[in-house]
């Protein structure tokens, strides 16, 4: 099944992004919309983007510079930490992502990590 | 082991809420039980697998603290307890296969040129104890959420390297530039294209006074330096905080300006909760004044009891240590134990005392030759840096 879905990532995320809705029972709060959002974010609004330091299975990122997302797990408030504040040597995204897009990719990077 | 890391860490922030109240000013104030802080066990980082996994308290896989008594009464902090920070994931195993292969370039010298460490080891060979403690030890000290690892006491060690004195290379080179200001160290991570350099690289300059007692250590405690604590070569500047230690030293340059990397311009940056970072506030360089106890925490039995602890004044020798154990209304001076290592090592201090039972809220105040004395409570900073208030680096003992 996980396998399943990321092979379908690519190609119908709205499929995909109702199928995780449904089976990890997502995060609170985070309706399909949002999630879709905070996918697009993680993969391109974010500049630079989050995957090329990060590795995260979901969003097919294999970034190594940075801890591992999957291994991580972090909770959407830590997601949301990370991107206001630019934890040590990781830039913030404070400026360049709005309140709503940082909301999205802390919510969508909570109900993905380490779910594969 | 997903799912416990994340309990694990859910669990740490939930036992840091522990508070008492303190005698001196008359304010309620958080002060952490030791208990909150037992190791969290396994789960440790492959590259740091060798750790005593009873003594680390795992933040994150960059964040590896060592619990409050660990560091021990022997002045060294074993490199198995000792803490671990890295900015970035640190370099495969590669990089420690042939150490004396790795390249350091040297930068705003007359003759700039690449050296191995190999040949640096001709040049000349010095061994200082110092302390490295992360500039964000105590975060969690502090009552505003910070991001971050929340340290308490145990993002510190103190440690014997070995190395090649900075000037000696200098000196070899021609001697650093005119107008040379400060000493800029370069880790040597291998940072993703798609990123601006600044955004990503750890780079610190120090003022270049900091030169003289610098060392680009390939020892640390006796043993080749561990890939998680920045071998095969560190730039170890002693006095300094831990961000400025940088490992996997790549280049170091003798520089009129500071570095141009966020961690320089706006990151390790003290200032108000709520300002951005920005050059023209004060940068995490030498360590102030600080010690904590480490024993008794939580009980003990009535009767003689030792309370010990260590105390540093970071560039400055530590020269007295004050205890209390009404949480500040009287003190007793302690006495130093064990080896002096110079000033910028910590000593152990100890003060026996008679204990009935009861509640008790035991703390330490050091003061440096300069005759600065450790504060009574740290005003909060934006990141959260350095706690070093003995009212929060206090502990509640009940003695039975
Ligand atoms: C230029 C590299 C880089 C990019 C791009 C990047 N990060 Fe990070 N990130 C890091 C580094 C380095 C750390 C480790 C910070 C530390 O421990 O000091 C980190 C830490 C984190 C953490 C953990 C914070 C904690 O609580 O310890 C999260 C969550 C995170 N990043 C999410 C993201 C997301 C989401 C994005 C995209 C919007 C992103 N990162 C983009 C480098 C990056």
């Amino acid at each position: 099944m996980p396998y399943l879905v990321s092979m379908l990532t690519a190609r119908v995320p709205v499929v995909v992004l109702a199928l995780f809705t449904f089976s990890t029972g997502a995060a609170g709060g985070a309706d399909e919309a949002m999630l879709e959002l905070g996918r697009q974010v993680f993969l391109t609004t974010a500049e630079p983007p989050c995957g090329v330091c990060h590795t995260l299975a979901n969003a097919e990122a294999t970034g190594t510079i940075a801890p591992n997302l999957d291994t991580m797990r972090p909770t959407a408030e830590e997601v949301r930490n990370a991107l206001m504040e630019g934890p040590g040597a990781m830039p913030s995204y404070a400026d360049t992502l709005s309140d709503e897009e940082i909301d999205a990719v802390a919510e969508h990077v909570a109900a993905v990590a380490g779910a594969e | 082991m997903n799912m416990s890391t994340r309990i694990r860490r859910r669990h740490f922030l939930v036992g840091a809420g522990g508070t008492a109240v303190l005698g001196a000013s008359g304010a309620s104030v958080a002060i952490l039980p030791a208990i909150a802080q037992d190791a969290q066990g396994g789960s440790l980082p492959s590259y740091a697998d060798w750790k005593n996994p009873e003594a680390m308290v795992i933040h994150t896989e960059l964040t590896l603290e060592t619990v409050r008594d660990a560091i021990g009464t022997s002045v060294v902090t074993s490199n198995d307890v000792f803490f671990i920070r890295n900015n970035l994931n640190p370099p495969s195993e590669e990089v420690v296969q042939d150490r004396d292969a790795w390249e350091v370039s040297f930068e705003g010298v007359a003759n700039p040129r690449t050296m191995t460490l190999g040949e640096l080891k001709t040049l000349g060979l010095e061994t200082v104890a110092t302390i490295i403690q992360c500039s964000g030890n105590g975060r969690g000290l502090f009552d505003h959420d910070a991001s971050g690892a929340p340290w308490r006491t145990g993002a510190a060690g103190c440690a014997v390297w070995s190395g090649v004195p900075v000037r000696a290379v200098a000196e070899e080179l021609g001697g650093s530039v005119d107008g040379a200001r400060f000493m800029t160290s370069t880790g040597g991570e291998e940072l993703p294209e798609e990123v601006n350099r600044d955004e990503i690289v750890v780079e610190r300059s120090v003022p270049l006074e900091a030169m003289e007692n610098a060392i680009l250590a390939f020892e640390m405690n006796g043993a080749p330096v561990p890939i998680a604590h920045g071998g095969p070569l560190r730039m170890i500047v002693p006095g300094y905080y831990g961000i400025n230690n940088v490992k996997y030293v790549r280049t170091v340059a003798f520089t009129e300006e500071e570095s141009t990397a966020d961690i320089q311009v706006s990151g390790y940056r003290v200032r108000p909760v709520g300002e951005s970072g920005a050059p023209d506030q004060p940068s995490m360089w030498d360590m102030k004044v600080k010690s904590w106890v480490i024993h008794p925490l939580m009980e003990t039995t009535s009767g003689r009891v030792l309370i010990y602890g260590v105390a540093f004044g970071g560039t400055n020798p530590v020269e007295r240590v004050e205890v209390s154990t009404d949480g500040g209304e009287t003190w007793e001076d302690a006495e130093f134990t064990g080896p002096d290592l110079g000033r910028f090592a910590w000593r152990v201090f100890v003060l026996p005392a008679e204990l009935e039972p009861g509640d008790y809220t035991v703390t330490s105040r050091a003061t440096d030759s300069q005759g600065n004395v450790q504060e009574q409570t740290t005003e909060p900073n934006h990141r959260a840096y350095d706690y070093a208030g003995w009212d929060r680096l206090a502990v509640g003992v009940t003695v039975v």
